[in-house]
């Protein structure tokens, strides 16, 4: 009887334990096949001394941006050029235009970084791989560079993971 | 009579000796009056004990009395082939450890690529550049009191 016993108790546990390992390979599976999407948030940002053109449809950045921007750079006026707002799925590139000189092209590289080009009329000039888990915790990431077209400016393409 | 002839009597009687020692101890028995005496003794004690030996007789049939044996040795055999975890007692207490435990484990496994150290901190690594055109402009730098990462370009 004891032997019986024991024998059914053996049987309920090798059921108990492939329950386990099937809730395990389920958990597991889907996780490495759950595809990796992260929205994010490009701003063209123009730096200037001078203040804001009569016919400009540009718009000052302020709030903390402004604040952050004024503290790191030179400038007094920053104008938002143009902002757009986008996901990245990982195993897709996405290509996302800011100006005619300018385009940004982003991937997911593995579950941590970012990888982002940065194109000059067509050409590649940088490439970057930014952490994730940075931008989650409200890193900025900031291309920029001195304006060609007027001395004493510059340019910004502000990267953010925006919180909704 | 010595101790040695008595040995030889004995041995006479139980029928040990060569014919020819036998003949010359059924020689000195007809002649030696003690050696008789010892004889007739031992040939006594002999009858008595294979006539009055004490039977002891089994109050139960042959199968019974073998299963009594067979049942008092069976506990003894399941005992040693049974494990102590697995008696009643013990076997239930580990029903629940057991279980309890795979949980935890299985939580631990699914709350620590999260919240892992080594994961946490490749998440934070420093951002990696690379630059497709030779620039000594380029400039990347950082601001910690910001939380920002500038990537300086001057060939756009």
């Amino acid at each position: 009887m004891t032997n019986m016993n024991g024998r059914q108790g053996g049987g309920g546990w090798v059921r108990l334990v492939w329950f386990f390992g099937c809730v395990c390979a389920w958990v597991l599976g889907s996780a490495d096949t759950q595809a990796m999407e992260i929205k994010l948030q490009a701003q063209l940002i123009w730096g200037t001394n001078d203040e804001k053109p009569a016919r400009s449809e540009c718009k000052e950045v302020s709030g903390r941006l402004r604040e952050k921007l004024a503290r790191v750079f030179k400038w007094k006026n920053y104008f938002l050029i143009k902002e757009e707002t986008f996901t990245v799925k990982s195993g897709a590139e996405r290509r996302v235009k800011m100006s005619d000189k300018c385009t940004l092209e982003f991937q997911v590289v593995d579950d941590f970084t970012l990888e982002v080009q940065l194109f000059g009329e067509g050409t590649l000039l940088k490439t970057v791989r930014q952490p994730i888990q940075a931008l989650r915790q409200g890193e900025l990431a900031v291309l920029a560079g001195d304006a060609k077209d007027k001395l004493g400016d510059a340019w910004f393409v502000v990267l953010t993971m925006p919180r909704k | 009579m010595n101790e040695q002839t008595a040995w030889r009597l004995q041995a006479w009687l139980d029928g040990e000796l060569p014919s020819d020692e036998a003949a010359e101890v059924l020689r000195l028995v007809n002649a030696d009056r003690e050696a008789a005496a010892l004889v007739r003794e031992l040939k006594l004690t002999r009858a008595w004990l294979t006539g009055n030996e004490l039977r002891r007789v089994v109050p139960e049939s042959r199968e019974f009395y073998w299963s009594k044996i067979e049942r008092e040795l069976r506990p003894a055999v399941a005992t040693a082939a049974d494990p102590a975890p697995h008696s009643a007692g013990g076997w239930g207490w580990w029903r629940w450890v057991i279980p309890a435990t795979l949980a935890a484990a299985l939580a631990v496994f699914l709350w620590m690529p999260a919240s892992s150290p080594t994961r946490q901190n490749a998440g934070l690594a420093p951002a990696e550049v690379e630059n497709s055109q030779e620039d000594l402009g380029n400039i990347t730098f950082r601001s910690d009191s910001e939380q920002m990462t500038v990537y300086w370009v001057n060939n756009l």
